[in-house]
């Protein structure tokens, strides 16, 4: 008995004292080990009469839970404690700065062409495209603008050079607009037809609102029954979705494309102060597209019954509008590739307009 | 177009609009007459009033000036005035004090004058703008209201109107088209043209001749000799027309030529008949012809031309310019007009040719109403003997006037389908009527007669037009459009959406896109296409051809960038490419550039310049965003010409069309085009990508629950062959349990052959069945060294 609580007292003391895993490791050999105090007073119970191993038996297991108890917890304290010191000593600055991936951003030519084809696409267009390098019939002549009429004027027109000489008839030009992608279109499909263009256009200009490629947006309806009441009501709900404005002030004046007839302009209302335009208002107008009914001469050269259908056709400057919704005043820098510039007016992937809803069947 | 109020309501009587500026803008712009700027001298006129002189009497203190009691309205105010015009009672144009003077534009001050106080200014038509006349100041008629506006009571502010014709318009190149639409429109009555005709009084003693190979280029020609003018300068009115509409006045006979053309859209010539030598000719010139032009410029002719020659010389470019020394000078005393109609692709072909931009060219190439040729020489003559007198000879006639006479039906169901609304029959009529259209019933429509100064007209749709302009545009209801969309979605949008999803991913790897020219230049094309396509009439030296890749312009794109400053450029560009050998001559190409250092300096990583690897990885990301098996394409390392021989590759799908070209940019390249740094390039041709939708049921998933290890295997093969020699034919091998193969370790030194190198793989083994054994795996090992060895020569280092 007495030999027990020495045991026992020795042992509380020492794990008392004990400030680390390595102690409390050896008093455990020292207690409980194969060769431990404890374990060998337990070994020796088996020379014991029956009465006295019950007894003695059951202090013994008793010293050695708690024994083991106490072990247990003086090590889990100790652990508890040396972690605390490590965590410690692995303190991190979380003030220094990170390098994030850089993203980088899309060009505001192809967001915003993005955001047209959504608004078309809801109407029920679909979308064409053709080569930017066309005859001259597809660029020209078929769209109502014979050689020598003064609205080519209007078209400074790149040629391509040809081995042979020159020849007007037979020339490739960089098409001057989008509108060849109407002809080929009315050539290849049957009525109805609901399209939007998009594409790169040329033209030999260079200012600060002209460059000798800018990119155009084309609309064509052919079917038997749009009429002008359509086509403004079409350019009205694009241009309050566009721009984003519900009560945008708006007119369509008489003008002349030689494919379409009758012809207009559309306009709409803003507040030019200086060199800085703010949509909405009704101070001034500022012109944004052309559009008409297309000429019937236009439907017959490709090969559309002008008696049977009827129909309405658009364009507009993609860079225009899109200097116009987000403030851009250079047109040239668009094509600068200025990597300054384009993280300033480009956009993120996340704000990219999603593509066109409609599914493939 | 310019032209004045006032010269407009020479043929129209303006009603219901007061004259009102901003009514008469709004009309013309509703026409399709677009008003481009209207400048109105009453509005810089506006705060000088109408003043009167009660009395005045000599400054004290100064000879030249007096001290004027001048009653403006409200109050009478102490003036100092220079002029010697001064009478009592007289009305006076009164500046008052802060006004701006238009003269100098600055500001009147109260001042004091030799002691005395001026309380503002009495003014001349110079200090308002309104003339050069200083010799007094401005005296108003006694009918102008004291107190009020003094410019509602200024006959000489007329206001100008500058309007956008289009093309088809040519009939609006003169004043009186314009304002034959505003009568229409309903603004005023269309005034009759008066004609006074001229007797001729002898005949001419010159002739015109047609040659016959210009009948159809010349299709009329009318003149008249006027013998014995005094050619002077032109009287105060018609100087004040030309000059407000930005024209020079040059001599009374010139003038009226000038004036007839902007004011009936009339061109027309008048010669020195001193200098003609016999009759004149209509004919088409031939080549090395000279004549010196009214512009000083002598001009070379071709063979295709129409002149107007006499015996010896060529005299004038028929409907573009006129001969120098042929013209009316101010001392020319004999004159022959010419009023005559020519062809007008004739006329734009040689204006063309010769560059020469004339207010003749400019309405001949539009179409000139055939009637006024006759009109325009009884108009001229009747102006010119009023102003210069003379006397006129009988009219000379050559060709004959065309009649086109064109007939339209028009039926007002048709308009109504067009337009999208109801126009009444009447209205119709109307309309046309005023315009000047001749119209009858013919059938349940009309049959419309089209007057010979619309030569723009040609088919029912351009008379819908007519009807609807008129009856304006804002009429025309706003209907929402929804079209009935084909169901099955078009191959562009396939390709739009591809070009969209490679945007998305490509800006998430941080790349900016650009947008660069479809040209570039010559010099630096030829390095990437011997086929490439020229431009006959670039804009520059620099953008000549059609780019034959998008490489280049993201090399100088990129050294833009370097020269700015940047040190981290990625740039690609999704766009066409041009090159003969190109099926429909062009096709669309994503084009990657890398170019600078890895990231921003940091504590955390080391500085690293792209390497070909880094784009190697955008492909290989983009390839797998696609859809494509990317461990089992083989990359086929290849020179290509543009790049570093040692660096660059291609990588094909299984069908064998071409997916991606990339590598290390040839520095002799970058050389030639002055870039000072290295540069990674990748062309990826997205036209043979789809988009793969996903959007579909998928395989079950069934995953494996027996763990899958690991096996490291350390190779010796030849230094010539490369990492996919030894690790493709294992990834595409029957071994169904292979995962992923990896390359750990990759090196050559002594204690391996010279012509050796190591690579060291590890191949995670992924059973499907149970769990391997020992000696399953084994097995697989035993495989793997035999597969390697037989594609690579690959042996185990010992």
């Amino acid at each position: 008995m007495n030999e027990l609580n020495k045991i026992e007292e020795f042992i509380i003391e020492q794990l008392e004292k004990a400030d680390s895993e390595y102690l409390i490791e050896k008093i455990r050999v020292y207690a409980l080990g194969k060769k431990g105090k404890i374990t060998q007073i337990m070994r020796s119970l088996s020379g014991m009469s029956i009465d006295e191993r019950k007894s003695f038996g059951k202090e013994i297991n008793n010293l050695k839970s708690k024994i083991s108890e106490l072990i247990n917890a003086k090590r889990l304290l100790i652990q508890s404690v040396d972690l605390e010191k490590k965590l410690k000593s692995e303190s991190l600055d979380l003030t220094l700065p990170i390098n994030l991936e850089s993203n980088g951003n899309i060009h505001p030519v192809s967001q915003v062409f993005q955001e047209v084809s959504l608004i078309f696409s809801d109407m029920g267009f679909d979308i064409a495209e053709g080569p930017d390098i066309e005859d001259d019939w597809h660029n020209f002549t078929a769209l109502n603008i014979p050689p020598e009429h003064p609205a080519r004027q209007m078209h400074d027109t790149f040629y391509i050079k040809k081995e042979n000489d020159f020849d007007s008839e037979t020339a490739e030009v960089l098409r001057t607009h989008t509108s060849p992608v109407q002809v080929r279109t009315m050539l290849q499909t049957k009525p109805p037809i609901n399209i939007i263009v998009p594409g790169r256009t040329y033209r030999s200009d260079s200012d600060q609102t002209h460059t000798p490629m800018f990119h155009q947006v084309e609309g064509l309806v052919i079917d038997e029954k749009s009429h002008m009441g359509h086509l403004k009501g079409c350019l009205v709900e694009f241009v309050k979705k566009f721009f984003n404005i519900e009560k945008i002030n708006y007119r369509f004046r008489p003008s002349y494309f030689p494919f379409t007839e009758p012809s207009a302009e559309m306009d709409i209302g803003c507040v030019r102060e200086g060199n800085k335009i703010e949509l909405g208002g009704d101070k001034n107008w500022l012109e944004i597209l052309g559009c008409g009914m297309v000429n019937p001469v236009v439907l017959e050269n490709c090969g559309v019954d002008s008696r049977k259908y009827q129909g309405f056709a658009f364009g507009m400057g993609i860079d225009r509008i899109a200097m116009l919704k987000y403030g851009m005043s250079d047109l040239r820098s668009f094509f600068d590739s200025d990597l300054r510039w384009l993280k300033h007016f480009g956009f993120s992937q996340f704000d990219f307009p999603p593509d066109s809803r409609r599914r493939s069947f | 177009m310019k032209f004045t109020l006032s010269w407009l309501k020479d043929h129209i009587d303006l009603i219901n609009c007061n004259d009102n500026i901003n009514t008469i803008s709004e009309t013309l712009t509703s026409l399709g007459l677009e008003v481009e700027g209207i400048v109105d001298p009453s509005e810089r006129l506006k705060g000088f009033k109408v003043g009167c002189i009660k009395e005045y009497f000599q400054h004290p203190n100064a000879d030249k000036l007096s001290i004027c009691n001048v009653d403006i309205g409200n109050e009478t105010v102490e003036v100092i005035c220079g002029a010697n015009n001064l009478v009592k009672g007289m009305r006076v144009v009164f500046a008052p004090v802060g006004i701006t003077i238009p003269e100098n534009n600055e500001k009147l001050k109260k001042t004091k004058i030799r002691g005395v106080v001026s309380n503002g200014m009495l003014c001349s038509e110079r200090e308002l703008c309104i003339s050069d006349d200083h010799d007094g100041i401005i005296e108003l008629t006694k009918e102008s209201t004291v107190g009020s506006e003094a410019s509602r009571f200024l006959n000489s502010i007329d206001p100008v109107f500058e309007i956008a014709i289009t093309p088809n318009r040519q009939d609006c190149l003169g004043v009186r088209g314009i304002a034959r639409d505003l009568s229409a429109k309903g603004l005023g009555d269309f005034k009759t043209l008066d004609i006074k005709k001229v007797d001729g009084e002898f005949k001419s003693p010159i002739d015109v001749v047609i040659n016959n190979a210009a009948k159809n280029k010349c299709y009329v020609f009318f003149g008249r000799y006027i013998k014995g003018v005094t050619n002077t300068e032109s009287p105060k009115w018609l100087k004040d027309r030309l000059i407000s509409i930005g024209l020079k006045p040059i001599s009374a006979l010139v003038d009226i030529t000038n004036y007839i053309t902007f004011d009936l859209g009339r061109p027309l010539h008048v010669f020195d008949s001193n200098k003609i030598e016999g009759n004149l000719y209509i004919k088409i010139s031939s080549n090395g012809e000279k004549i010196t032009a009214l512009n000083d410029k002598v001009y070379e002719l071709n063979d295709s031309t129409t002149i107007i020659s006499d015996k010896k010389k060529v005299l004038s470019l028929g409907g573009i310019i006129g001969g120098k020394e042929s013209g009316a000078q101010i001392h020319t005393k004999n004159i022959f007009i010419e009023s005559a109609l020519f062809d007008p692709i004739t006329v734009a072909k040689s204006g063309r040719h010769y560059g020469i931009e004339s207010d003749a060219r400019y309405r001949f190439e539009r179409g000139v109403d055939p009637n006024s040729a006759e009109l325009g020489i009884e108009i001229a003559s009747k102006m010119i003997i009023d102003i210069c007198g003379g006397n006129p000879s009988q009219i000379v006639k050559a060709g004959k006037v065309p009649n086109e006479n064109k007939k339209i039906l028009i039926y007002p169901q048709k308009v109504n389908k067009y337009l999208g609304m109801t126009v009444s029959s009447d209205l119709v009529r109307e309309i046309l009527v005023k315009l000047g259209f001749n119209i009858k019933i013919h059938n349940s429509g009309f049959e419309v007669d089209v007057p010979s100064w619309r030569s723009d007209i040609q088919g029912e749709a351009d008379i819908i037009e007519e009807i609807s302009r008129v009856n304006g545009y804002d009429k025309i209801p706003i209907l929402p459009f929804r079209a009935e969309p084909k169901l099955k979605r078009s191959k562009i949008i396939e390709s739009l959406n591809v070009r969209n999803k490679a945007r998305k991913i490509l800006v998430n790897r941080g790349f900016n896109e650009c947008i660069s020219w479809s040209f570039m230049s010559n010099k630096h094309s030829k390095y990437f296409s011997n086929d490439q396509i020229e431009l006959l009439n670039p804009i520059s030296k620099e953008l000549d051809v059609m780019r034959p890749s998008i490489i280049p312009n993201l090399i100088e794109a990129s050294k833009r960038n370097f020269d700015r400053g940047a040190d981290q450029i990625s740039l690609f560009e999704i766009g066409p490419i041009f090159d003969k050998k190109l099926p429909l001559k062009q096709s669309n190409v994503l084009t990657l550039v890398r170019a600078g250092i890895k990231h921003k300096r940091n504590w955390d990583q080391k500085k690293s310049e792209y390497s070909v690897y880094d784009i190697k990885a955008d492909i290989i990301d983009l390839l797998k965003l696609f859809n494509f098996e990317i461990d089992k394409l083989p990359v086929d390392q290849q020179v290509i010409d543009w790049f570093h021989p040692g660096r660059s590759a291609i990588i094909k799908d299984f069908k064998k069309n071409k997916l991606v070209s990339f590598g290390e940019v040839h520095p002799k390249i970058l050389g030639k085009m002055d870039v000072g740094f290295p540069l990674i390039a990748a062309d990826i041709f997205i036209d043979n990508f789809t988009t793969n939708d996903k959007q579909v049921s998928r395989e079950p998933f069934i995953p494996s629950d027996f763990p899958s290890v690991s096996r490291d295997f350390s190779f010796i093969v030849d230094k010539s062959v490369s990492a996919q020699d030894l690790i493709l034919p294992l990834k595409k091998s029957n071994i169904s349990s292979i995962k992923e193969v990896l390359i750990f370790d990759i090196f050559q030194n002594d204690s391996i052959d010279k012509d050796k190198k190591s690579i060291a793989i590890s191949v995670i083994l992924e059973p499907s069945k149970k769990t391997f054994t020992e000696s399953e795996i084994e097995k697989i090992c035993r495989k793997i060294i035999k597969i390697a060895n037989h594609s690579s020569g690959a042996e185990l280092r010992k």
